[in-house]
């Protein structure tokens, strides 16, 4: 644990000095000028478009670090061969992955944080309250970043780090379009066919299960089942991720 | 040093070309492909699904963009498939509720040209928002506006004015507006058991005054369908108008004076032979 611990902390410090938290300024930015542009454009509810480009931008922001960093971050060591010198030391192979992948997530909460908050302020000056509920969302955003996290992870095991990104940036995608593969089961006639379609369906991440905007723009109550669900589900597919990474970073030859 | 003002100046004169470009093909007339563009605007399912999971910014994108371009001032066509337009934004975010208000304002200023199709379109869009959002009364409380101003139909306005008060959190005054919209068609009566029940759910004292001055208004019609027959049988039979209650009791015709829903004597009108209130009456 303290080998995963300090690997962790390390690719914290590594993700701040390549200046990765200067992503949480242009969010700020983004945030402010549409915020103002957007309220001068609109007739009616500003606070409404606020938090939907809030949080679509928080998601967004937060995807560009997941598909970026864990690639450059976790490839580079590989492909330098460097993680060799941290597993020269008497650092098992999964703890390399754990570490890394730890220390990505400790970014992205970093940066979520720092975004919830811009967020908050905004509404506060719109709104003139202070919505928690905001932290839901940034929750749920958490929760698919993991998720996404752990796949980069993997993608950087098994492939080179631009081929390793554009993966990332497919499940990220795919995961928002699964429903489409399931509409496909329902209109399909073949059984067969429609049974491969469905495998499909459940294989890949349906990132739409961690997608509770809807609900926290318009004050929707949202299903306490429904969040429990969606928090095992993140922890099933990142285990799974993390599980085939190590699986293909124990054979992987560093020499 | 001199290098670096040359790439500036390479650079700004690209800039420029670009600029200029980019302006003389803003001046070249053509077709608006506007129209073909929303035609084929894939359906709110597919949509939804390349927002990536970000419908309402795309339901608020395609929403400020509409109420621009049909803000615009344009000859023909202003009005190019804006049923379809705010049928999209609606199905996207269908709890959304300004595109139906804004949808309908916007649809009401084609009502001149095409009145019955403008007027389907108007309230189908805001029906098609009042059962997305059941708990709110004011898409319902707008239809009922439309109907009566725009359209003049106080039979609609009164239905969609019902629909608004069956609503949680109906504010009072809802119920009010559909009293008044229901006084051409109700009896008398009924208009005073409804007034009853909206002045018994009043919690404010603005809103029990004005329950009360409706009630005051029907029961002095009430009373005047009651009480002018009376002067005029005492004014057949002594061939002048009374001009006091005392002379009705008199002649025994009414046991005691007659007092107005607010415990005031009614006064006789001798000229006109009726009875006046003391308050100030709507002759509606």
């Amino acid at each position: 644990m303290r080998a995963v611990y300090t690997i962790a902390r390390n690719t914290f410090r590594e993700a701040i000095r390549d200046r990765i938290l200067y992503l949480f300024l242009g969010f700020a930015v983004l945030l402010i000028v549409s915020s103002k542009l957007f309220s001068m454009l609109t007739v009616g509810d500003e606070t409404k478009i606020i938090k939907d480009l809030g949080l679509g931008a928080i998601q967004f922001f937060s995807m560009l670090i997941s598909v970026m960093m864990s690639v450059m971050l976790v490839s580079r060591e590989v492909e330098n061969r460097t993680a060799f010198n941290i597993l020269a030391k008497p650092v098992r192979r999964h703890s390399f992955i754990l570490g890394k992948y730890f220390g990505l997530l400790a970014i992205i909460v970093a940066n979520l944080l720092l975004m919830t908050a811009a967020l908050l302020v905004i509404i506060f000056l719109y709104q003139g309250e202070i919505d928690l509920t905001i932290f839901t969302g940034a929750g749920m955003t958490f929760l698919e970043m993991a998720v996404l996290c752990a796949f980069a992870v993997l993608f950087a095991m098994v492939t080179k780090p631009i081929l390793g990104s554009v993966l990332t940036l497919a499940v990220f995608v795919v995961g928002h379009m699964t429903q489409g593969i399931w509409l496909l089961t329902e209109r399909l006639q073949d059984a067969v066919t429609r049974f491969i379609v469905a495998v499909v369906y459940y294989v890949l991440p349906n990132l739409e299960r961690f997608n509770f905007k809807s609900e926290l723009v318009h004050s929707l109550p949202i299903p306490a089942a429904a969040v429990w669900w969606a928090i095992l589900y993140a922890l099933i597919f990142t285990a799974l991720a993390l599980f085939l990474a190590w699986l293909k970073f124990r054979e992987k030859d560093l020499l | 040093m001199r290098r670096a003002v040359i790439s500036v100046v390479i650079i700004a004169v690209l800039l420029a070309c670009a600029a200029g470009v980019e302006y003389a093909q803003g001046r070249i007339p053509r077709e608006d492909p506007l129209g073909l563009r929303l035609l084929y605007l894939p359906t709110a399912e597919y949509l939804e699904m390349l927002s990536l999971g970000n419908k309402g910014f795309l339901a608020d994108y395609l929403y400020i963009w509409a109420i621009q371009y049909y803000a615009q001032f344009k000859a023909n066509d202003r009005f190019l498939y804006l049923d379809k337009m705010f049928n999209l934004i609606t199905d996207i975010d269908p709890l959304y509720r300004d595109p139906y208000r804004i949808g309908a304002v916007i649809m009401l200023m084609e009502a001149e040209r095409d009145p019955q199709s403008r007027k389907k379109s108007v309230f189908k869009l805001l029906e098609k928002g009042m059962a997305a959002i059941p708990d709110d009364y004011a898409l319902a409380e707008e239809a009922a506006w439309k109907a009566r101003i725009f359209f003049k139909d106080d039979n609609l306005a009164a239905h969609y004015a019902a629909i608004a008060t069956a609503r949680p959190n109906a504010p009072h005054w809802t119920k009010r507006f559909y009293g008044h919209l229901k006084s051409g068609s109700w009896t008398n009566a009924q208009s005073i058991a409804y007034w009853e029940g909206v002045l018994a759910e009043a919690e404010t004292d603005y809103q029990r005054m004005v329950s009360l001055n409706h009630l005051y208004d029907l029961k002095v019609k009430r009373d005047r369908e009651i009480l002018n027959p009376l002067l005029k049988q005492f004014a057949d039979r002594f061939g002048r108008c009374p001009e006091s209650w005392e002379q009705l009791t008199a002649a025994g015709v009414l046991q005691s004076a007659p007092l107005d829903p607010a415990g005031n004597e009614y006064g006789i009108d001798s000229e006109n032979c009726e009875i006046v209130a003391q308050k100030e009456i709507r002759k509606d």
